[in-house]
């Protein structure tokens, strides 16, 4: 998700669905001066804008239950009711089906089709491993920043690791908690559980699959632990 | 990331007498080595431009509780928008805790 910079004339940018894909993902252009933007970079790639980057802003993916018991006032894009399912979801179970090029060059450090949480880009780039079942909270080195990974199976985020010894998952497995002095948060929100507490400030991060992280950043360093 | 698929290979295999599909930029855009590919005309899958926002009772009705979502909360308000919806849109502008995101994935 991106903050959306304004035009010339200060109003928002406006994004659409340009029908062109590089490397397999989105590209989407702006309406005011049709320059094309990468949906994984966040940056613009052709046009009058070229070179311009989006700012990154946080967010989480989960189900509708959970992030209701974690913002009960939220509010929600209106949809038509019969749209019960994703209409990719047997691309999705496909093991074999990497985007629209083919399935020949998929880096072999991981199958193609792993969830990876993406940090940091080109020769810096960390793609932390998502695999079913495994829930924890591990410290990983990114252009030498301390980053947080939150995983649970499918899911994940990051923060900047401000606190001195690092975070780890409370005795529970509800929140995070600091491995050194007090202070516990909400793991997805980033909230303080106590009101002396400072919330955890997000760090940039993507959620994709391999093949397309590694076409990206083919840099990228693998952490599967 | 959602890839358009489906739509995207229906136009590839249609015949090859039909006019080219109209896009925006250079039709033989090469970056970094790569080609950007035209498979929709631009709008062909339609961005949400101007998002209609339940309550989370109205939500309710027509959300699953394990229907995925994408969340995002700025400045107290909390929104989220239905993955399975968002295959058919790929992109919602929208304004949340008055910032203008484009919520994508």
């Amino acid at each position: 998700m991106y903050a959306r910079p304004d035009a010339k004339d200060g109003t928002p940018l406006q994004f659409q669905v340009s029908g062109r894909l590089w490397r397999d993902t989105l590209i989407f252009f702006d309406t005011e001066t049709e320059t094309l933007w990468s949906q994984l970079l966040g940056r613009a790639v052709q046009g009058e804008l070229d070179g311009d980057v989006l700012e990154h802003v946080p967010s989480v993916r989960m189900s509708w239950a959970d992030w209701k018991a974690l913002h009960p006032k939220t509010k929600a894009l209106a949809k038509p009711a019969e749209i019960n399912r994703s209409r990719y979801q047997r691309y999705f179970d496909a093991e074999d089906k990497f985007g629209i090029s083919g399935n020949s060059k998929v880096d072999a450090r991981l199958p193609g089709k792993s969830g990876v949480l993406g940090l940091g880009s080109g020769e810096t780039a960390v793609a932390v491993a998502l695999r079913d079942g495994r829930r924890d909270v591990p410290h990983v080195k990114v252009a030498g920043e301390r980053v947080c990974v939150v995983r649970d199976g499918a899911r994940a985020t990051a923060w900047l690791a401000a606190v001195g010894g690092g975070l780890r998952w409370s005795e529970d497995g509800t929140a995070l908690e600091a491995k050194r002095g007090h202070g516990g948060w909400n793991p997805w929100t980033g909230k303080p559980l106590s009101l002396d507490t400072e919330p955890l400030e997000a760090h940039p991060s993507v959620l994709t699959y391999w093949f397309t992280w590694s076409r990206y950043h083919p840099g990228t360093a693998v952490f599967d632990r | 990331m959602t890839p358009t698929i489906l739509a995207a290979l229906l136009l590839l295999f249609q015949a090859p007498d039909k006019p080219p599909i109209p896009t925006v930029g250079p039709r033989d855009l090469v970056i970094e080595g790569d080609p950007v590919r035209i498979l929709l005309p631009p709008g062909g899958i339609p961005a949400v431009m101007e998002p209609d926002l339940l309550s989370v009772v109205e939500a309710d009705a027509v959300f699953q509780p394990d229907e995925p979502v994408l969340g995002v909360a700025i400045g107290g308000e909390a929104v989220a928008y239905s993955l399975w919806h968002l295959d058919g849109h790929e992109i919602v502008n929208d304004v949340v805790g008055g910032r203008p995101i484009a919520a994508t994935w």
